[in-house]
């Protein structure tokens, strides 16, 4: 037991004798005072900021000048906003039309669809067929150029006999073909 | 006064409405925020013919149009043509209601466009006018009540849906009570013309008898023969002013009858349409009738400003969201700083 307490003792001594040696006390010390100094300089910023900002309630006619402004946006904003509803309240109230009787662009139907029915000579079905003018017009195009394509056929046809009897075995073949159905 | 025209006026102006031949107009004006207006004319007819002169409102070769037809099962025919146009401002459209030289070139029409701003909303009103066809006559409400000034302002399909509907009995009664006042009403605003122009024909150079104040208090007896048709103008004319002093100022009698004759035929030959509008934001006031998607449409006819001018106007607002939140900051910052000072009171 002796031998332990008289170790230890040597050990505190040998510890209190050899102190810490600091490299560059005064700069150490020079840190620790400038970050004590930096930290109340932060909240000493933010404590004037706060003051600044809200300085005007300080200085009387600023303070009830902000007010009253204040007071004026909310007044204006309630006074505003009622004055709309009460005005949709009132077109509410008038007549609500679902549609217009008049006139409006109606949808169309293609034109090769219209030519397909006139052809199965299934009519049109009920209510009406819209096409538009450039329809009309294309589809008067193609009747042109179809018939000015035919009569050169024709033509071509009637020139050349060879064609034209080849032509016309064609056609009897068809037509035998046909009877047979 | 020419007695047959005045005496057809009502029916003048229904057949003029029912007319099959009219092209059937609507005139869209979707209004921007900025004032510019994209207008859109779609009309219908039996006959290909959309000629800007038979057409009610200007339109010519810069408008961008687009034709389609439509036949029926009875192989009836009906034409279409939607043109459109961007108007950089009321102005523009103005320009064009100026040189017009369409159906309705004799009226006097204009738009407007008014732009506020509000802070919390900014506020767009768009307005179209016709000038009324007389200087002198009566407003409409003198004579109509509230619920036959209502039937008589109506768009045509709603009224006739209303005549065949549920309340038909109802709305007969109106229509018939309204066509008789109405009838009232257009007489009475022609005499009122009549002796207002004559009155300023004749100023300074006839007596009492003849004053503008002495011709209105036999106003109702002029009408009521009118209505009654009970003799001929002339001769009424004659009654009214006395047998010499008609003699003295008939010069003055015809120029008057003249005046409103011309007045009248501008005003019976207007080719009625529809007029929509779409505002910018939402609709918060108007006079038309409102439908399913937020626009606003109104029947333009003759007889609706024949004494008084024919306003359609809208209003409508946008919301300007900026302004909400620095308002909402500034209250914040006020608010925060008033109890700052009275917790440090405290």
């Amino acid at each position: 037991m002796e031998t332990e307490s008289e170790g230890y003792r040597k050990i505190i001594t040998l510890l209190r004798a050899s102190k810490p040696e600091l490299s560059s006390a005064e700069k150490l010390e020079s840190e620790i005072m400038q970050r004590i100094a930096g930290k109340s300089r932060a909240v000493v910023a933010a404590d004037s900021f706060i003051s600044f900002l809200f300085g005007w309630t300080y200085i009387g006619w600023v303070r009830r000048s902000l007010i009253t402004v204040s007071i004026i946006l909310v007044a204006f904003f309630i006074w505003q906003q009622s004055l709309i509803v009460r005005q949709i309240n009132v077109l509410n109230s008038r007549l609500l039309i679902s549609e217009i009787e008049n006139v409006k662009y109606q949808p169309r139907v293609d034109g090769k669809k219209l030519l397909m029915m006139g052809k199965s000579g299934s009519g049109f079905s009920d209510g009406e067929i819209e096409f538009s003018e450039d329809k009309i017009e294309k589809l008067l195009e193609s009747y042109a150029t179809l018939k000015s394509d035919y009569g050169e056929l024709l033509k071509l046809i009637n020139e050349d006999p060879e064609l034209k009897k080849l032509i016309e075995e064609k056609a009897d073949q068809n037509r035998i073909k046909k009877f047979k159905l | 006064m020419k007695r047959k025209s005045l005496k057809i006026i009502s029916l003048t102006v229904l057949i003029l409405a029912a007319s099959c031949d009219e092209t059937e107009t609507v005139v869209t004006n979707i209004v921007h925020r900025d004032g510019s207006v994209t207008r859109r004319i779609e009309m219908k007819s039996s006959k290909h013919n959309f000629s800007p002169d038979i057409i009610q409102v200007p339109l010519d070769s810069t408008w961008i149009m687009k034709d389609s037809i439509s036949i029926s099962t009875e192989n009836d025919t009906v034409w279409f043509r939607t043109a459109e146009k961007i108007f950089k401002n009321a102005d523009a459209l103005n320009e064009d209601y100026n040189y017009d030289k369409g159906a309705n070139r004799k009226i006097k029409r204009s738009a407007a466009f008014i732009k506020k701003f509000r802070w919390f909303n900014t506020f767009f009103t768009f307005s179209e006018k016709l000038d009324k066809s007389f200087l002198s006559g009566y407003p409409p409400e003198k004579f109509l009540s509230a619920d036959e000034l209502e039937f008589f302002y109506l768009p045509e399909n709603i009224s006739r849906d209303k005549l065949s509907g549920a309340d038909s009995t109802k709305y007969k009664e109106l229509k018939e009570r309204t066509d008789l006042r109405s009838e009232r009403y257009y007489w009475s605003t022609l005499v009122s013309e009549w002796i207002g122009e004559f009155s300023k024909l004749t100023e300074g150079r006839t007596g009492a008898e003849l004053s503008k104040e002495a011709l209105k208090m036999q106003e109702n007896e002029i009408i009521d023969s009118l209505i009654k048709n009970q003799g001929d103008t002339d001769s009424l004319i004659a009654r009214v002013l006395g047998y010499e002093a008609y003699s003295k100022f008939r010069t003055e009698a015809d120029s008057a009858t003249s005046i409103i004759n011309e007045r009248l035929d501008a005003n019976i030959s207007f080719a009625g349409y529809t007029v929509i509008f779409t505002m910018p934001g939402k609709v918060t006031a108007s006079n038309g009738f409102i439908m399913k998607e937020g626009e606003i449409m109104w029947p333009v006819r003759s007889e609706f400003f024949l004494s008084e001018p024919y306003v359609m106007h809208a209003e409508s607002k946008m919301p300007n969201i900026w302004a909400w939140f620095v308002s909402g900051f500034f209250l914040l910052f006020v608010v925060t700083g008033a109890l700052r000072k009275i917790n440090k009171k405290g």
